[in-house]
Order: C-alpha cells, then structure tokens, then sequence
C-alpha cells in the first residue's frame, strides 16, 4: 500500500530560472509531498510589519509551509538574501541559509571557509584593485586562474598565462567594478568530480569538459556520468557542506599530484537531467522530505 | 597598541581620526582599500597589506563605501579570526548594503521600524492600497544602489507609476511615510550624538543644514540596538518618528561634529582604546 503523502513544500527559484530543471523538480517532488508549490523570486512579495515579516505569492503565506527548497541565483541577492533568512526563521525546514548562500556565491570566501577545517584548496587570493592582484600572483607563478567572484557555469573563469595577459584582463575587470580571485591553476585533463551532498549521502559525477576546453562544464559542452568514487572525496564533501551549513549542495574537486581538492560549492547544482535523468531531484526531494519528517518527530 | 584605518581616500577626516588615535595611545597607520589583497594556502589566510603585519594589529577602523562588500565581508571574517577588534564585526557589510534586508532585520529584531513591502517587479505593488495608507514611500534598488526614492501621494499616483516604470529593479520597497523631522544619530559605544534634519515642502533638509537637538532616552536607546543588532559598534541611524529608517558605518565625523560643536574623533578613540585595553 503506497505511503500517504503530508507535508507542503515550496520551490523558490530565480528569476531566469531553468524549467527544465524545475520541472524535473517539481515530478519528484509531487511523489513526496501533498502540497508542492513553485515560485520564481520575483513574484514573491516581502511583508514587515510590527516584528514580522511575511513572504506571499499572491495570497498563500510561504511562511506556512512545511520545508522550503531555495534554489537562486548569485544575481538574486538583493530580495534572496531575505527570502532565505525568512524562511530558516518559520518553522519549514530549508537545507541551506542565507549564510552559505552568500559564502558559496563567493568563490574566495568559500576557500577561505574551507581551509579553516583543513579541507584542501588551492592558493587563492582576492584583491580590490589590479596592482594588490598582480603582486600576489607573482607567488603563484603562471598558469594562474582568474575568477570574477560571482561567475557560474564556468563563466568569468579565465586562464592567464603570463603577467601582460594577467594585465589586460584585470584591467577589463576593473572597469566594470568586478572584484577579482585569482587561483593558483593546477594542471589536469578538463575533468572533476561533481560529489553532490544529499544529506549524509554522496553522489559523485565525473564531468568532462568539451574538446578544447580546459574547464569541465556540462554548460559548454561537456559531459557526465555517475561514477563510484573513492572514499576520501565523499569525506571531502560531506566535511565542506558541513563546514557550510548545507544539507544539499554540490561540491566541485579535481585531483591534483597530492590528492583532491576542492574547486568550490555549488548552492544552486544543476541536477544534469539531459545525462542522470532525474535521479539527483530524486535524491533532493527525499532528503527534504526525511528532514521534514524528523522534524515533526 | 596597534591599529589600523582602512579608508578609500585619505580626506582630512582620515587624517583627523588618525591623530586622534595617535593621541590615544595607538601607534596608527593609514591604508588605502585598494592595496590590501587576501590569501589563503593550506589552512591559513594572510591579510597582504605594504609593510604592515596584521599580526601585530589591535584593532582596525573600517571606512569604505558598502560596494566593497565582497571584499570587506571576508576581511572583517579574517580580522576577527586574528582577535584584531574591528568596529563592523562580520555579516555587517553583507545586511548593511542591502538596504531591504537591513529594513527586515531591524523589523525581525524588534526595533521600531516603517512597515514594509518589497518586491521585484512593480506589478506586484498592487497590493499596496490593502496594506498603507497614502501617502508612501517608494524606492528602487539596483543591486545595492537605491535608484530612485519616490513620495506616491495616492492609488492613481502609484497606478500611474505601475503602467509608466519599464526598467527591470532588483528590489522595490514600499514603506509607510512618517512626515516627521529626521534624527540622525551618530553612535560610538553607548554613546549617542544627535542632530536634527528639519522636514520641508521640499523634503527633509540636507545634513548640512541640520541642527543639535538631544534625542530622548527612547530614541538614544533605539539607535544603540539597532547598530548593535547589525554588529555595528560605530554607526549612523536615522530615525523618523522614532522609527528606524537606516543604519550604516559611514560616520559624518566633521558635519556633526561642526554642527555639535564637539570633537567625534576623540569618543572614537576611546572607545577603540577601552575595548583593546580591556
């Protein structure tokens, strides 16, 4: 006899977001949860008055619902920030906070977290202006990395091969107000594991870049597959969620000549339905829906 | 002691503040934003600034505008790492900049602020009749600069808005309007200078033009949480009608200090040398 379904669930998604992916999402979750609602940020409306602070879609109060998935961008800070912090202070369950939302959108700062609970990553630095940049890469040596700090899918991510080159990019950046990470790069074949975090479990896939790309984004062309990967990269992730206070996340490692490392953290993970089906919502959901159901314990 | 200031432009208020904490006792360095950079290698971070040794570092004024937010953000992380006492302690920047958020905070925290709406596109302002009475106040936001700070005087004003607004906004907010004059208060520790911006036909005068006025031991107490709330030790907040409008660092050190009469810099010093000397 199949489980009767309880609980409500709402999906906070972005602005621009993917329906693909929504949809995909939104199938799983409909098999968990007897109420599920979807909800892109810019349809919200944010109610403060007297100590309280409401969060409406058309008149269903988000505050009421059992467990919140926020799936936003970096460029939705403004009105996500708020969002997210609403909703960890209601009593729905939320996998992820304003804080990790902010880290992870943060390519240095996610580093700088991680290294304080000896995770591995690589030498990274971030400055204000391009001669603070140019200094510190020096130490780095070229190859170097260069990041704008809230690039996604592989964008803003440049290699730069020598200081000129170093110059004239950080030259654009700067023009256009972008701060600027730049990473020590260590070379390997455009690939890296994806190990997504579904509470206590890991999933790992390995992406593998387009032909001619050094990066390994499915975005641009790559591809990925579920693979069996070896224990200490599932410690890895599950340790930086920790360390990030995420529940569900996906954390990027490629292996370098002493072992793994992590890349970064991804608050908003593509769930790569076109090559996993919808195995990772699968995953998601369930995750959601056994928090969900502690919690009422 | 050793402390720091960390400023955009050296203005003659940085070199004011500088002496003052040299008169405190601090041996005190000046440095641009734009030369400090930040590096982590295996499980430590190094503050990259000149000669200096954060190490060697007792405290740190910060004052550079909330753009730099992404920078500042793991600065104020790693200064606190290193016990290096920091006026703006971390998540600050990150609340501060965005102006909607801080207006949630403040309301979540129980301080007496404007009642508010926010949201992303101007259509879903239709709500508005059934929650404010006119007239209101409405302000636009792209990323973190506010574009537009608007008096809608009726339903057909702000319908006319509704069908006339084209741009895409990051954050619309509409808040109660408070026809009062402002107090703008600066905080240093538990201590509170006020002065008073006279409300006009033409708005509430500029900052320039205000005056001293003693806020009321509600309103003092007011401004005091609000910084706190916000991890500001050091602060400007405004109030209109006894209600928090805003809360930022920037410290307007020579205007209110003109306008008082009275030397800001000293109580800044101070109060930095009471907290580092225990």
């Amino acid at each position: 006899m199949a489980k009767a379904k309880k609980y409500s669930l709402v999906i906070v998604g972005s602005r621009k977001y993917k329906k693909s992916t929504i949809t995909a999402f939104l199938g799983e979750a409909k098999k968990l949860f007897s109420r599920v609602l979807f909800v892109p940020l810019n349809k919200i409306q944010i109610f403060c008055e007297n100590g309280a602070t409401k969060l409406y879609y058309k008149h269903i109060n988000l505050t009421e619902f059992d467990a919140a998935y926020v799936r936003i961008s970096s460029k939705d800070f403004v009105l996500g920030e708020i969002v997210l912090d609403v909703l960890r202070s209601s009593h729905a369950y939320v996998p992820t906070s304003t804080e990790s939302y902010q880290i992870t959108n943060h390519k240095y700062y996610t580093v700088k977290e991680l290294s304080k609970v000896s995770l591995p990553i690589l030498p990274t630095s971030l400055s204000v202006s391009p001669e603070a940049t140019q200094a510190i890469v020096k130490d780095f040596g070229y190859p170097v990395v260069v990041k704008m700090l809230s690039g996604f899918a592989g964008k803003g991510v440049v290699l730069v091969q020598n200081a000129e080159q170093l110059k004239s990019i950080l030259d654009t950046l700067h023009m256009f107000d972008e701060f600027v990470s730049a990473q020590k790069y260590e070379k390997t074949e455009a690939k890296d594991i994806r190990c997504y975090v579904l509470g206590k479990k890991v999933i790992a896939v390995q992406r593998t870049g387009a032909k001619g790309d050094w990066r390994a984004n499915i975005s641009r062309g790559g591809t990925a597959e579920v693979i069996q990967t070896k224990k200490n990269y599932e410690d890895i992730a599950l340790k930086a969620a920790e360390a990030l206070g995420m529940d569900i996340c996906a954390v990027d490692l490629i292996e370098t000549k002493e072992g793994p490392v992590v890349i970064e953290v991804n608050f908003m993970p593509g769930p790569f339905t076109k090559f996993l089906g919808s195995k990772i919502p699968k995953e998601m959901m369930q995750v959601i829906y056994n928090k969900v159901e502690g919690k009422k314990k | 002691m050793n402390s720091l200031i960390i400023g955009q432009r050296k203005t003659n208020e940085m070199i004011a503040l500088e002496s003052a904490f040299k008169a405190e006792g601090f041996k005190t360095d000046y440095i641009n934003i734009a030369k400090l950079g930040l590096v982590t290698k295996g499980t430590e971070t190094e503050i990259k600034a000149d000669s200096i040794d954060f190490r060697k570092l007792d405290a740190c004024f910060i004052a550079v505008e909330p753009k730099f937010v992404q920078f500042v953000e793991p600065l104020l992380d790693e200064l606190a790492d290193k016990g290096v006492f920091c006026q703006i302690k971390p998540e600050s920047y990150y609340i501060t900049s965005n102006r909607p958020f801080q207006m949630v905070v403040l309301n979540q925290k129980g301080l007496p602020a404007p009642k508010m709406l926010a949201v992303s596109e101007i259509s879903s302002l239709e709500k508005c009749p059934e929650l404010f009475s006119f007239p209101v106040m409405l302000k636009t936001f792209k990323g973190l600069e506010k574009t537009q700070s608007i008096i809608v005087e009726s339903e057909l004003s702000l319908n006319a808005l509704i069908n006339g607004m084209k741009t895409e906004f990051d954050a619309i907010t509409i808040q109660e309007f408070v026809e009062a004059d402002q107090m703008h208060m600066t905080v240093i520790g538990k201590n509170v200078f006020s002065v008073e911006r006279k409300w006009t036909a033409k708005g509430v005068a500029a900052l320039e033009n205000a005056i001293a006025k003693t806020a009321s031991k509600t309103e003092q107490e007011t401004a005091i949480k609000a910084a706190k709330v916000l991890g500001l030790d050091i602060a400007s907040v405004r109030l209109y009608g006894g209600k928090v409008t805003n809360v930022t660092p920037k410290i307007e050190f020579e205007t209110v200090g003109r306008i008082l009469g009275k030397d800001l810099y000293k109580p800044t010093a101070q109060f930095f040398r009471a907290v580092v000397k225990g």
